[in-house]
């Protein structure tokens, strides 16, 4: 395993943290022309929902990748 | 309903901004990938991205399929948007197939009509959906776009259109040919499902009724007039039976068609408007669906509606009986009695006899009650007919005394014959019976239907297969309740009536001015195509009984007693017909019928075992034996299966088994059957 030091990591962790921001936002358009009914029905309306829950689960593994980088930081000397 | 569909601009938008965030994610998932590897971090949310990446881009794929398909029906006007405050709402089919469906239903029917007219494309690219009729959103569609009247229509501007092209007698005419042939199967298919209440595709009732009027109705095509089921009928004739025409469709449009031929050759010259289109056209050969052949041999073909109709009611018991079986109102018969009366000569006007032979004979061989009821009907109908048509001549002997009637009715012997052989049971109740199952026809009347079915060479020995199936039941019957002691008690009145069933055919071939030795040897070959028929692996008792092809099987479970005793019967019959056995030595039918009868004795009592001492002593030493002490059979179903100890066995159940003693008086009854009953019944000279 790699070992950086301390200000490496703190930059890894910026890095990461800025992809997190920069993508926070990937699947809200999607979403959002979704909940603007671009497409109605049963099939529709299944998507919608598959949507939402990628968007939901898009920002927790964004989430847990910042905070394991964090917590990474917060342990290197 | 409530609206599927999508909403514009936004679904545009959707399937851009959606198609952006996949390669978003994309991106997403390999930076990460490396900041987290760099970072000696878990990878697993980067992997998990990537994941979600591909699936975003398979749902872009799906909703970019989706646009397309919109944009295509909104071009063809297959859909309209609907202006609203908020948007443009498009109204598209929920899935992907039904939309897909819908498009190419309007396509084909847009084609359908363009070819109609005469566009040569639009005729190759009709051929493209064949194979989407088994789409009912596809049906649907095309039918829709068609309406009853387009239906109507199609038929007959594509015959005209051949008509052009056939009379050009070129190749590019035959290959117009082929291709109306293919549009009016599709027609076929899409009709039939359309029409049908338990097919997904159904149009529901209104566009049956909008058959019935589109059918009554005058259309025009060029200066060609006509009504509209002449035109309907180029599609009915285009039924191969897959997928069949419904019981619905034969009680709505069905019936109203036969009233209707009715109403206008009632009103009009013979015959008016009861040609289809294409006899009229003069293109019916060109028209000739792949199917079953249609019209007289190497003539013309001439189909009337009636014909056509006729065709495609004929796969199904369902439709058949739902189309004959019924009095319409006014009427005082049934349609099937009206064809068999009123209408028969409208039968010999086409000489396109396959296709009502073929609805009589579905309408009439099934088991039911009904069937069973006009199957009577129809019997007494032709036995009423027949009145007068063969009589005694001067030389004592059966004779045709008057041909023209004979030759109306001529092309129902196969029809009818097969019928009957279809209710073999209830034809032995007119002979046999203390309570005969069919009414008002005697056994005079009955033989005289025999002998007018007994012209027809198939049908004699589809009636000589099922009695030789009942009398290996009888057999059968004979061993499992009386251990075979009243075997002739049980095969004397069979025999009786096999007699009634052969002589009729011998007295045909002798009416015909063959001699007494050409009619035997025609008997004789008769008899063994019978045989050859009913045995082998896909001859009738096999097929009834299912024992070729289940060797393995049979192993494990020993045969039951009626199947074993129709394996050994097969056999013995099998051995008989392809050996110079005594079979071939019989003099005449009724002698090779002993034969038949006591190898299906032999093999009934084989089957049923319980053999006496000496038998039992005989068995030492044999192929088919144990080596026990004593000595016991081994399983019947090993022995049946090895040639060598078979060959073995049977003789040694032949020595042991008495079956020529006491079938003397069974072949009496059938000869005195046969000659004096039958003779006096006909009111001709006996045993001639």
């Amino acid at each position: 395993m790699p070992d950086l030091d301390r200000e490496a990591m703190r930059a890894a962790a910026q890095r990461i943290q800025k992809l997190s921001d920069d993508h926070w936002w990937a699947l809200h358009p999607s979403c959002e022309l979704m909940d603007a009914g671009a497409w109605v029905g049963p099939t529709g309306g299944r998507f919608g929902q598959t949507v939402h829950g990628r968007e939901r689960e898009l920002r927790a593994v964004l989430a847990r990748a910042v905070a394991d980088a964090s917590d990474k930081l917060a342990g290197t000397r | 309903m409530s609206f599927t569909g999508v909403k514009q601009p936004e679904f545009d938008s959707l399937v851009s901004r959606h198609s952006t965030a996949a390669q978003q994610l994309e991106g997403l998932a390999a930076a990460l990938y490396g900041e987290l590897t760099a970072a000696g971090l878990d990878t697993g949310p980067a992997l998990r991205i990537r994941d979600m990446a591909k699936e975003v881009g398979a749902e872009v794929e799906d909703l970019r399929r989706r646009q397309r398909l919109i944009s295509e029906m909104e071009r063809l006007k297959v859909t309209f948007g609907t202006h609203t405050p908020t948007g443009t709402m498009v109204t598209v089919p929920d899935s992907l197939a039904a939309a897909e469906g819908l498009l190419n239903g309007t396509l084909a029917a847009n084609a359908a009509v363009a070819a109609g007219r005469g566009d040569a494309t639009a005729l190759a690219q009709l051929r493209g959906f064949a194979g989407k009729a088994s789409d009912p959103e596809f049906v649907k569609a095309f039918l829709a776009k068609l309406g009853a009247k387009g239906v109507t229509e199609v038929p007959a501007s594509l015959a005209l259109q051949m008509r052009a092209n056939v009379m050009m007698r070129t190749a590019k005419g035959d290959q117009v040919s082929q291709q109306v042939k293919e549009a009016m199967k599709l027609l076929a298919t899409a009709v039939a499902k359309g029409t049908n209440p338990k097919d997904p595709a159904f149009m529901g009732e209104a566009f049956l009724s909008q058959l019935v009027k589109e059918g009554r109705a005058q259309h025009k095509a060029n200066e060609v007039a006509y009504v509209g089921y002449q035109a309907q009928a180029l599609i009915w004739r285009a039924s191969d039976g897959k997928p069949p025409f419904s019981k619905r469709f034969m009680e709505v449009v069905g019936r109203d068609a036969i009233v209707h031929q009715k109403e206008l050759s009632d009103a009009g010259p013979p015959y008016a408007n009861a040609m289809d289109l294409a006899t009229v056209l003069g293109l019916s050969d060109s028209m000739q669906p792949g199917g079953p052949n249609m019209g007289e041999p190497g003539k013309p073909i001439k189909a009337s509606v009636i014909d056509d109709l006729s065709q495609a009611a004929r796969h199904t018991p369902e439709a058949a009986q739902a189309l004959l079986f019924h009095t319409p109102q006014g009427w005082n018969k049934s349609i099937m009695e009206y064809l068999l009366t009123d209408r028969l000569d409208g039968f010999n006007h086409t000489k396109n006899y396959a296709p009502f032979a073929g609805l009589l004979q579905t309408a009439l061989s099934s088991k039911d009650e009904e069937s069973l009821k006009f199957t009577n009907d129809a019997l007494v109908l032709l036995k009423n007919e027949l009145d007068g048509v063969f009589k005694r001549g001067d030389d004592g002997k059966l004779t045709i005394v008057n041909p023209a009637k004979l030759e109306r009715l001529s092309f129902l012997d196969g029809p009818i014959g097969t019928v009957m052989a279809a209710h073999i049971d209830e034809i032995f109740s007119v002979f046999e019976g203390e309570e005969p199952a069919l009414k008002n026809i005697d056994r005079a009347e009955m033989d005289r239907v025999l002998t007018f079915v007994g012209r027809h060479e198939g049908v004699v020995k589809a009636l000589l297969g099922a009695e030789t199936q009942r009398m290996l039941n009888k057999t059968q019957e004979s061993y499992k309740r009386a251990d075979g002691e009243n075997m002739e008690e049980v095969l004397i009145p069979e025999a009786r009536f096999m007699g009634h069933l052969l002589e009729p055919r011998r007295l045909v071939l002798m009416a015909q001015a063959k001699d007494d030795e050409q009619a035997k040897a025609e008997m004789k070959s008769l008899f063994n195509d019978m045989l050859s028929e009913l045995t082998g692996p896909v001859g009738k008792l096999a097929t009834r009984f299912g024992f070729w092809g289940d060797k393995a099987h049979e192993k494990l479970t020993p045969m039951v007693f009626e199947k074993l005793s129709a394996v050994l019967a097969d056999r013995l019959l099998g051995v008989g017909l392809t050996t110079d056995s005594a079979l071939q030595q019989a003099s005449n039918d009724r002698e090779m019928t002993m034969w038949m009868v006591r190898q299906m004795i032999l093999g009934t009592r084989i089957a049923h075992g319980e053999w006496n001492a000496q038998a039992q002593k005989d068995l030492k030493g044999k192929l088919f034996a144990t080596d026990g002490h004593p000595p016991a059979l081994k399983p019947l179903d090993d022995i049946v299966n090895d040639p060598a100890a078979f060959d073995q066995f049977i003789k040694w159940a032949r020595f042991h088994t008495k079956t020529e003693s006491n079938t003397q008086t069974i072949q009496e009854a059938m000869d005195n059957s046969a000659g004096v009953a039958v003779h006096d019944n006909l009111g001709i000279d006996r045993n001639y």
